[in-house]
């Protein structure tokens, strides 16, 4: 069964004006999530801390975006976005800094030092890559046609390491089989993800 | 190699097609075993799922890069493979440079072989490499000779990186080719010679190699060689701001050098001395030249010209201060047969330290090679004795100290006195009196070096060892160095070489030469030195001998710098009366420098009269019909007229003053180059005599104008900017036209670079109007030979401009007029298969106006002007003929239309020679018209998926450059609507990717849905 074809960003932007249209905003908080939890955690927030971040960011974008504030062809959605997550990261930061256990022997630290935009840019783009690559993934789990052994030696394989001859032992499939399964698995996941990366690239 | 049973077995065994195991396990190695490459080469099947299968395992270790837990994670899988190159399959590493690394492959489509070549650092290449690789590319993609590597395409692969594929050579580094040859000279000569012409072809084109070397050029099976490897090459600044800046893949010029400040590039073995010495910018085609010397001595005496030496510095020293073994001796020495003594003076000539003095060019060398193979005489002459001894004499520290030797080695004087001996005897004429004119030379000069032998080292050589950039030390060392010039002359004042007046004369020629050079300090011993040399000259040679008469002019010169103008004046004088039993042509010249010189006395003692009339007759005898037929050279005239012009301006005749300052630009023009000095210093004399002007000629230049302009270009080399040349190139074609009017091929010139200039950064109407301009002023220049072909250049480029902006009445308009003109051409002038693709061009032009009824016949003709030279095969005829389709295809002319673009389809869109664009071209033309004229076919179906596969195998810089064609693109996806099945959206998705158009993505999204 092919995959749905994914959604544009540019499609999910004109969704998020809708204010009823709730499934808008969830694709769009889907999408995002993902990647401003990854972004966080690159920056040294905690799990936790990384969530409030993205929910916080998610939310004044949408807030900017209705109000206008944002357009696209101003600007780069995710230099904006990446814009309100760094203040938002930059205050959870201090704010851990602060705390009792923030403090080192010689008293408060330091202002907590942020990357340069190039930097930031870059592990935006990371962040991005390992969410499409994840959800691509999730696609074909969901959607391949292969048998559940033959899947699970791709992924023993592509994504483990393993030999075919050990993943065949691990699945009890044939070695030539694991080959097939890994050749199939890796031709439809670069389909996937380049129909995913073609979708998001509107943002870039 | 045979079998135990006697029967030949082939080189290669056939191998039969490996299992998917069994390739996918080699997707990860390194090298593919020998037997199976060729496999591969032969198997197409094979060699795709191979490409694949890398692919596969490229992309799982990316994602395992990728979806590592964020802290930490596996450490990075560091095994190296072979890169995945779209459309290429890599089958080894072949080498790895500091910059670059080579694999050998082939590309998947066209089975040919191929190098290509990536930056070695990858994503981690700092800026300046990867600009650096990308001028490479631009530069070798620009070189077609048989002689130098053919770079097929640039590329950016998946990751960025950038690459670049080139012809697969099959041969060896030139030296080891030449070692089993060491005694086939003629052979290895005529090798050179080769090698000379693509040198050359590159210069021609302002590319310098840098970096020529035995490594960087192979030889193939046939014996031709090939020249590789441009990464540390340079184009030369004229080049790099007009000419190549048309090539659209040029990169953008670097916000920095590409070249480190003092950093070495190159081979030190094969690096000329001012590589060494002097910043890339200053150095130019003749460190190739160099490289080429230092080759043929190796190949032809099996030695290095300085031998071999520890360290670098001291290979270093030795290139820049030791003399070559002679070639003779260093053959004797490996034990290889005599060198011929012409040899040796082509080799010696290559190799020589002063630029000025070696071949110019590497088509020179490449002549007296053909000279040497024909047994003819050579164009080299071996350096003089007086040179040879008077370089030595430079070189000895301990005779010379360095503020000393500084002056001498920049000193005019001895090659102006040698200058103007040489002339005096080939005016004489016959062979025997130029040689005792010779012996005579040489004997003085080794006279001359015994004198400076015996005086200087008498003197304490102490502050001139030390050296170095101590200011202290450096005033000391000039103060000892005039202190031992002062006691030279004093010496020669004395009575010292009374006996030997000759010798005297020219010891105190140079010594004037010397002050001269050393600055206002030191003029008034210039002064002392010139009167000294004249005197001694007339004594030794009688008044009237042209070596006197330089003499006296030189001191003329040297009064007029201390503003001596009466001495200046009567000397001058002196000299106009001397002559008269002169050949004409001396005679003219000296007449000419003793005026201007008289001139310039007379106005720096205010006789302002005078002075006109010294300059008006200096300017008259530069005329070709004046008294006395000798030519006077052009720079000379032109001092003429800057004396006349700065006397009319003292006397305030300004606009009289104004004519002959542009007289002075129009002769200077003639011989320079707009960048010269020269010619700024003299636009900027006009800008003063405009200023005096109140109020001027309204269509005359502004004084603002000029002196800007006079910057711009004195700055031009710097100045990279395109829009900025543009608005100083109309002022520079304002002032052409007013000073050559619009008839000129100076005017045309600059129209036409005017016009390229304006086409490279966009602005294809302006390009248009400055093309049609320039060829209409070619035409007028009434030069029917060199004219009507840049004229025919000029108009198709106007077309191509006006096609650009789809102006087509006027591009239809230009080709025409080039057609005509190339019609009109005499037969032996005119290759056929121009005139027929001149004809095909204006029938593009015509089909683009959608005028397909004049088209037709213009095809049909340029198709049976194609014919009768290339035959019915080829891309050519296919092309043709897919154009004749659209024309009777447009006619409504259906099934004709179908014929062709059937033939056009099976002619071209396989064959390796048709250009990628063509190729869907083809499969466009037969697609589109089959679908029109019988419907979805399996035919057409074939046409249109060979448009998938010529899309999926080329990059889009091949298939359209470098912009992606919409229509062609839109053409696809409106072909694949038509068809049913997976393979449509498969296709209309891979044109919407490559064009990535909104408006089309909607329209496959419904595609895709309702499949």
């Amino acid at each position: 069964m092919p995959a749905p074809l994914p959604i544009t960003t540019s499609v999910l932007l004109e969704s998020l004006r809708n204010e009823r249209d709730q499934s808008g905003w969830t694709a769009f908080s889907d999408r995002y999530w993902p990647v401003l939890v990854g972004f966080g955690r690159k920056l040294g927030l905690q799990e936790s801390d990384a969530a409030d971040a993205a929910q916080w960011t998610l939310t004044e974008f949408l807030r900017l975006f209705r109000d206008g504030k944002y357009e696209r062809g101003r600007g780069r959605l995710s230099a904006f976005v990446i814009g309100i997550a760094r203040n938002r990261i930059r205050t959870l930061l201090r704010q851990m800094h602060r705390t009792p256990h923030g403090l080192n022997e010689s008293g408060p630290a330091d202002e907590p030092a942020m990357p340069d935009d190039s930097s930031l840019t870059l592990i935006w783009e990371q962040e991005r890559r390992r969410a499409i690559l994840q959800a691509a993934l999730a696609e074909l789990r969901r959607s391949s046609r292969m048998s559940p052994a033959g899947l699970r030696a791709f992924e023993l394989v592509a994504l483990q390491s393993l030999s075919p001859q050990e993943a065949a032992r691990e699945t009890g499939i044939s070695v030539d089989d694991v080959y097939l399964a890994r050749h199939r698995c890796t031709r439809r996941l670069r389909e996937l993800v380049a129909s995913l990366t073609e979708a998001w690239e509107l943002d870039a | 190699m045979t079998s135990s049973s006697g029967h030949k077995q082939p080189i290669v065994a056939q191998v039969p097609c490996p299992g998917e195991e069994h390739l996918a396990a080699l997707a990860g190695e390194q090298h593919i075993p020998e037997d199976l490459q060729q496999h591969l080469l032969t198997c197409g099947r094979c060699a795709e799922m191979l490409a694949e299968l890398r692919a596969d395992l490229h992309f799982e270790r990316d994602i395992r890069s990728c979806l590592e837990p964020v802290p930490g994670g596996p450490p990075p899988e560091i095994r190296p493979t072979l890169p995945v190159i779209p459309g290429y399959l890599v089958l080894q590493e072949m080498s790895r440079g500091g910059q670059g690394v080579i694999y050998r492959g082939f590309q998947l489509s066209t089975r040919r072989p191929a190098a290509i070549k990536l930056l070695a650092a990858g994503n981690l290449a700092t800026l300046r490499e990867r600009f650096r690789f990308e001028r490479e590319i631009e530069i070798a993609s620009s070189l077609r000779h048989p002689h130098i590597v053919t770079v097929f395409h640039g590329m950016v692969l998946p990751d960025g990186r950038p690459a670049y594929a080139m012809e697969w050579i099959d041969g060896i580094p030139l030296d080891c080719w030449i070692e089993p040859r060491r005694h086939m000279r003629e052979q290895i000569l005529a090798l050179f010679v080769k090698l000379c012409a693509a040198v050359q072809y590159a210069h021609g084109r302002g590319v310098i190699h840098r970096d020529l070397k035995p490594g960087n050029i192979l030889i193939d099976s046939a014996g031709e060689p090939h020249i590789l490897d441009f990464g540390l090459a340079r184009r030369e600044p004229g080049f790099a701001g007009l000419e190549t800046a048309s090539d659209a893949n040029a990169p953008q010029r670097p916000p920095f050098s590409l070249t480190m400040p003092g950093v070495f590039a190159g081979t030190p073995q094969y690096a000329a001395p001012e590589q060494l010495t002097l910043s890339a910018d200053e150095t130019d085609g003749r460190v190739d030249v160099y490289a080429l010397g230092v080759m043929l001595y190796h190949a032809l005496t099996g030695a290095w010209p300085y031998g071999t030496h520890a360290t670098i510095a001291a290979l270093f020293d030795a290139v820049c201060n030791t003399e070559p073994r002679h070639p003779a001796r260093a053959a004797a020495e490996s034990r290889l047969p005599r060198l011929n003594t012409d040899l040796c003076t082509i080799l010696l000539k290559s190799l020589a330290k002063e630029r000025s003095r070696r071949y110019q060019t590497a088509v020179s060398l490449a002549r007296d090679l053909e000279f040497f193979l024909k047994r003819e005489p050579i164009e080299a002459r071996r350096d003089s004795t007086w040179y040879v001894i008077t370089k030595r004499l430079l070189r000895r520290p301990r005779l010379l100290a360095a503020g000393l030797a500084a002056s001498l080695i920049g000193m005019a004087g001895l090659g102006a006195v040698i200058a103007l001996s040489a002339r005096a005897a080939e005016a004489r004429r016959g062979e025997i009196a130029e040689r005792r004119q010779r012996e005579q030379a040489a004997l003085r000069a080794q006279a001359v070096s015994l004198v400076f032998r015996e005086l200087l080292p008498s003197r304490d050589a102490g502050p001139a060892r030390g050296g170095g950039t101590d200011p202290t030390l450096f005033v000391a060392t000039q103060n000892w160095a005039d202190h031992n010039l002062a006691q030279l002359r004093a010496a020669l004042s004395g009575g010292w070489l009374a006996d030997q007046p000759e010798l005297a004369a020219h010891v105190q020629a140079v010594l004037s030469e010397v002050f001269a050079l050393r600055g206002t300090r030191s003029g008034f011993l210039s002064e002392a030195a010139a009167k000294e040399a004249r005197l001694l000259m007339i004594r030794a040679y009688g008044p009237g001998n042209p070596l006197a008469l330089a003499s006296m002019i030189t001191e003329v010169g040297a009064l007029l710098a201390r503003h001596r103008y009466v001495e200046a004046e009567t000397l001058a004088r002196e000299v106009l009366a001397d002559l008269g039993h002169l050949t004409d042509e001396i005679d003219a010249t000296v007449t000419v420098q003793a005026g201007v010189g008289l001139s310039r006395a007379l106005l720096g003692q205010q006789k302002v009269s005078e002075a006109i009339f010294a300059a008006q007759a200096a300017v008259a005898r530069c005329t070709p019909q004046s008294a006395g037929s000798g030519s006077v050279p052009v720079l000379l005239h032109a001092d003429a007229a800057r004396a006349l012009a700065a006397a009319l301006a003292a006397a305030g005749r300004f606009t009289e003053a104004e004519d002959v300052v542009r007289q002075e630009l129009r002769l200077r023009w003639n011989v320079l180059r707009d960048t010269d000095p020269e010619i700024a210093a003299t636009l900027n004399t006009w800008a003063d005599m405009r200023s005096r002007l109140v109020p001027g000629p309204p269509d005359a230049p502004s004084p603002q104008t000029l002196r800007t302009l006079a910057q711009a270009l004195l700055s031009a080399h710097s100045n990279q900017d395109p829009r900025l040349l543009i608005q100083r190139g109309n002022d520079l074609l304002q002032l052409k036209l007013g000073l050559f009017g619009p008839n000129s091929p100076h005017t045309a010139l600059t129209l036409a670079t005017l016009a390229r200039v304006s086409g490279d950064i966009g602005l294809h109407l302006a390009a248009t109007d400055g093309y049609l301009a320039a060829a209409e002023a070619h035409l007028r220049t009434g030069q029917s030979v060199s004219g009507d072909d840049v004229a025919i250049e000029c108009f198709t480029e106007a077309s191509e401009s006006a096609s650009l902006i789809e102006d087509h009445p006027r591009a239809v308009l230009a080709a025409a007029r080039a057609f005509d003109l190339m019609k009109r051409l005499p037969r032996d002038r005119v290759d056929p298969t121009m005139l027929a693709a001149c004809q095909r061009t204006l029938a593009i032009r015509l089909l683009n106006a959608e005028k397909p009824a004049e088209a037709l016949p213009h095809l049909l003709d340029s198709l049976r002007g194609f014919r009768a030279i290339l035959g019915d095969q080829g891309h050519v005829i296919a092309t043709t003929h897919a154009l004749i389709a659209q024309a009777c295809f447009a006619l409504h002319d259906n099934a004709i239309a179908l014929d062709h673009a059937q033939t056009a389809f099976v002619l071209g869109v396989d064959l390796e020679s048709t250009p990628a664009d063509q190729r869907l071209g083809l499969a466009r033309t037969r697609a589109e018209i089959g679908l029109a004229v019988e419907g979805p076919t399996p035919t057409t179906l074939h046409a249109a998926k060979r448009m998938l596969q010529i899309l999926d195998t080329f990059t889009p810089v091949e298939l359209s450059q470098p912009a992606p064609d919409h229509g062609t693109f839109a053409g696809v996806a409106a072909i694949a609507a038509e068809f049913p099945g997976p393979p449509v959206v498969r296709l209309a998705w891979k044109a919407e990717s490559i064009r990535r158009d909104r408006s089309f993505q909607l329209w496959i999204e419904q595609a895709m849905r309702h499949p």
